[in-house]
């Protein structure tokens, strides 16, 4: 690590480093091994490979399983047909012609990708409303006793100059925004907050791509195609057929894929700082104007484990979320945690925690963050192995978790700590990174600006 | 033909003023996919016009352009022999003595136009005031209802004309529009045809053997480079928490210096792309995205279509497009950072590993100005912002002026500051600075005044720089410990 003491040193000459950040230990052992020279630039022109996933046909073909399986699905969004896979399957094995073989094989990978993960024991059934609150942390605000109506977010940063989300139509499109001046500031505070706290914990930082193979995607359980795809994707005429992440868990999945750890570097736990690029929207929520957006700032948490127990996601899932916890409550906002029903787990998630923050100028809960363990479905998608104690391979358990989705939080704390005349309070864990700032004030840095509505200059 | 190739082949018309010649039409035929580069080229070629989301025709009244181009005419061919000269230095072929025809033949068009307009206006008038005479008379009168009627007539008859007028009238505006559009800016008067050293630091700090790029990476153990995009790369450990110091240094000193900071959205509509002079139709200038299944996609300038770049020029302008500003607070110094993207184009193949890739974190200045004397201000001031960012790495670097045909349609001059690369011994460009004057807002209605109102507001001055490129300086740092 010579070169990287050096540039440290560069830096630190004029003293524009936080010591503290590069000093942190970083416990995680590198993964996989140093690439030697002749092959670091090969990765580039090496075609890209996965091998078909590897599902747990023991678990799948077993008869015995095949109603819980049924129940699962039913409990889930409805999508998967064990019965069809079985069939399948039984073409694949009853055939000696090749090409009726190959064909049966593409059939069943095709279904057998389609049934969710299973369920854990306690997680609650059915649909949105039977999320189990398991944890409130804060009280509500009570607009009546501060003697004035509390403000929206939106109306506090369109006050305050420094939040944009009206005339964007033309120009960058529906659900788009700006953050100036103290907003865009407070945006990397958030970020560093965050970073620096995962840090201490022994995350390891990644900083990673957005432009991915659409296998990657899927595999951790997102449609790229179909009206229900939510994913972006580049023109495929002009351009390599990738799509923009929707979350950095996509390309710190993509990182892992292909390796084999060992149980001394598990588990593995990395954060990223990333764009995240999302189709979907939403007419309702259009009117909360940060809630749903296009593209936003992410903090976001993956942790690598064994399973040889399955149990070791839930280790890391309850870390994943008592960090989140410390990070909403040292932020003073008044936030609960659910236990996510059936339903809502998607399909790659075993278990599922979302926290929400009450939004008391707009009234309503607002998803902050999302934590899921996965077990083996993503791991089995993109060959992420480990070896055990006996020397053998499984499959990892992969974990994810939002440390900090940026645009939801600032509406958050814009609402929770807003003043009568519109200004804002910085948390003081904040205050550091905002350069000291106490306090968020009309923006007197930007020029009046005028919106023309007509197609033309002169009539 | 299929019903895209159909509606590509009307689009074809309406913008071509010359019938398309019959190999143009078969070419467009035999391209099944309507949407390849080539066949936009093809028709670009034969006809130097294609479609533009900056000025669409009054010809269909469902389709228009939300934006108004200002296209200066009347004082870019005031000296037209600069216009040509400015043409032949950036090596660009334009028929300006055709430009200037069909300016005067417009001018002239539209004088009859409004004169064939006023009289239709006139007769109505008149027909009007008859009708009322005739209704306040309460008898019919032969002399009131034939003047009606031979007014009527005259009215019916100026409409006809005026129909044709209008189709000779559409034709030379669309093409002298478009070809407007396509003009560069004007060159600064201090930009030569070579390229001019403006100065050098840290000389004696060029290593005195090379590096290999590759071998930096390996042994720093800190990058990954992966097959999971096109040129993706993972920056771990050290180097991850590096890029967020290097962009969070940047940025306290860019407020320090008087710069408001704006995040934008990363995906730009078509005429925002337009306005900095982009080519849509070649692949390798700007990514594209796919539409949404069920989106109509009819040409590559359409009004809706999504481009994808991050932290540019782009970031600014969509701000401030179609908004008058308040000229009282101007100049205005702001700064964006995020994520940019570019498209693979192989123009620069000598670029290994790190300064070669296709995503990375850029640190990106805008500056505003009413007047070209700010401008002169603002780009002074951004320049000996620049040096003293890397005065601070004491690295080898110069500062350049680069020749006129280097620099793009929108720019009137740009300085570069460029760092040494160890591994490929020759500067590579970290920095630069460009003076834009009033193209791009001329284009997306960008205005100053000082009372809000459209009337007396004119287009803003620009002054466009990118101040880091944090992929390319980690890259760099790593190769300069490497050599010590």
């Amino acid at each position: 690590m010579r070169g990287l003491r050096n540039i440290s040193c560069v830096l630190k000459r004029y003293q524009t480093i936080t010591w503290s950040r590069l000093k942190c230990e970083i416990k995680q052992i590198h993964c996989g091994s140093v690439v030697h020279s002749k092959s670091i630039s090969d990765q580039w022109t090496r075609p890209f490979t996965l091998k078909d996933p590897v599902y747990d046909l023991d678990y799948l073909l077993d008869p015995t399983n095949r109603d819980c399986i049924r129940e699962n699905i039913k409990h889930r969004k409805g999508v998967g047909d064990i019965d069809h896979v079985v069939d399948v399957y039984k073409q694949y094995t009853d055939t000696d012609d090749s090409i009726k073989k190959e064909k049966s094989w593409k059939e069943f990978l095709k279904s057998a990708g389609e049934i969710p993960n299973k369920s854990h024991p306690s997680s609650p059934i059915g649909e949105e409303h039977a999320a189990k609150c398991v944890e409130i942390f804060g009280s509500k605000r009570d607009g009546s006793k501060d003697g004035y109506k509390l403000k929206t977010a939106l109306e506090l940063g369109e006050r305050l100059h420094q939040l944009r989300v009206s005339n964007t139509f033309l120009t960058t499109g529906h659900s788009t925004y700006y953050f100036m001046d103290k907003l865009a500031m407070l945006e990397h505070a958030l970020v560093n907050y965050t970073v620096d706290n995962l840090l201490k914990q022994g995350f390891q930082l990644i900083s990673v791509p957005d432009l991915l193979n659409p296998t990657i995607i899927e595999s951790c359980g997102f449609k790229t195609t179909g009206d229900v795809a939510q994913v972006y994707r580049l023109d495929p005429s002009r351009h390599p057929d990738v799509c923009l992440a929707g979350t950095s868990e996509m390309s710190l999945a993509g990182y892992l894929m292909n390796e084999v750890m060992s149980t001394k570097e598990l588990p593995k736990k990395m954060a990223a700082v990333s764009r995240c690029y999302r189709a979907e929207t939403s007419n309702v929520e259009q009117s909360l104007g940060i809630y749903r957006v296009h593209q936003f700032t992410k903090v976001e948490m993956f942790g690598v484990g064994e399973n040889d127990t399955m149990t070791e996601g839930d280790t890391l899932l309850h870390e994943f979320i008592n960090i989140e916890k410390n990070l909403f409550k040292q932020l003073g906002l008044h936030f609960r945690i659910l236990d996510m029903p059936t339903a809502e787990l998607g399909a790659p998630a075993y278990r599922k925690f979302d926290i929400e923050a009450w939004l008391p100028a707009t009234e309503m809960w607002g998803e902050l963050s999302s934590a899921s363990n996965c077990t083996d479905y993503q791991s089995r998608r993109l060959n992420i192995q480990y070896m055990n104690n006996n020397g053998e391979r499984r499959y990892c358990t992969t974990v994810n978790g939002t440390a900090c989705a940026v645009p939801r939080t600032i509406l958050a704390l814009l609402e929770t700590h807003q003043n009568k005349d519109g200004s804002i309070e910085i948390p003081e864990v904040l205050q550091k990174y905002m350069n000291g700032l106490e306090k968020i004030t009309r923006s007197q840095n930007l020029p009046r600006l005028s919106w023309i509505k007509s197609n033309k200059l002169h009539v | 033909m299929n019903g895209v190739m159909k509606m590509m082949c009307r689009g074809a018309f309406k913008t071509c003023h010359q019938p398309l010649s019959y190999s143009c039409i078969s070419a467009l035929r035999k391209n099944v996919n309507s949407h390849s580069p080539n066949c936009c080229k093809r028709f670009q070629s034969s006809t130097h016009l294609r479609g533009s989301s900056l000025f669409v025709s009054d010809r269909d009244p469902d389709i228009s352009s939300n934006f108004q181009f200002d296209h200066a005419l009347s004082a870019s061919l005031k000296n037209k022999e600069l216009l040509k000269d400015n043409l032949r230095r950036r090596g660009l072929n334009i028929d300006i003595d055709r430009l200037e025809t069909d300016y005067e033949l417009y001018l002239k068009l539209h004088a009859e136009k409004e004169r064939m307009e006023n009289n239709r206006t006139d007769i109505a008038k008149q027909v009007a005031e008859l009708i009322t005479k005739q209704k306040e008379n309460g008898s019919e009168c032969q002399e009131l209802k034939d003047k009606i009627k031979a007014l009527s007539k005259e009215g019916k008859a100026i409409k006809k004309s005026l129909k044709e007028h209008m189709k000779q009238y559409f034709d030379v505006e669309e093409r002298m529009m478009l070809t407007a559009l396509s003009l560069p800016n004007t060159i600064s008067d201090s930009v030569t045809d070579e390229m001019e050293v403006l100065d050098e630091q840290f000389q004696d700090r060029i290593p005195s053997y090379p590096v290999d790029h590759y071998t930096v990476l390996e042994q720093c153990g800190d990058v990954k480079l992966s097959n999971v995009g096109t040129k993706a790369y993972y920056l771990k450990g050290r180097l991850a928490v590096l890029e967020l110091e290097l962009i969070q240094n940047i940025c306290t000193d860019l407020r320090r210096n008087g710069f408001t900071e704006l995040l934008s959205p990363e995906m730009f509509k078509t005429p925002i792309v337009e306005s900095v002079g982009f080519d849509l139709c070649d692949p390798s200038s700007i990514y594209k995205l796919y539409n949404k299944p069920g989106t109509k996609q009819k040409t590559d300038w359409d009004n809706d279509l999504l481009f994808l770049r991050g932290a540019s020029p782009l970031s600014f302008l969509a701000f401030f497009s179609k908004m008058v500003i308040d000229n009282t607070r101007l100049p205005l110094k702001m700064f964006t950072v995020g994520r940019h993207y570019t498209p693979n184009n192989n123009s620069d193949k000598k670029l290994p590993g790190l300064f070669n890739v296709l995503q990375s974190t850029k640190v990106q200045v805008c500056g505003i100005s009413s007047s070209e004397k700010q401008t002169e201000s603002l780009m002074s001031d951004f320049i000996s912002f620049l040096t003293s960012i890397y005065n601070k790495y004491e690295l080898p670097y110069r500062l350049v002026k680069l020749p006129a045909s280097s620099l793009s349609l929108m720019e009137q001059n740009r300085i570069e500051l460029q760092i040494w690369v160890p591994s490929i011994c020759q500067y590579m460009m970290i920095g630069s600075v460009s003076q834009c004057g009033n193209y791009s807002s001329r284009r997306l209605m960008i205005q100053h005044s000082n009372n809000d109102k459209l009337n007396h507001s004119k287009p803003v001055y620009m002054v466009h720089g990118e101040i880091i490129d944090i992929t390319k300086m980690i890259g760099l740092l790593m190769e300069y410990e490497q050599t010590n």
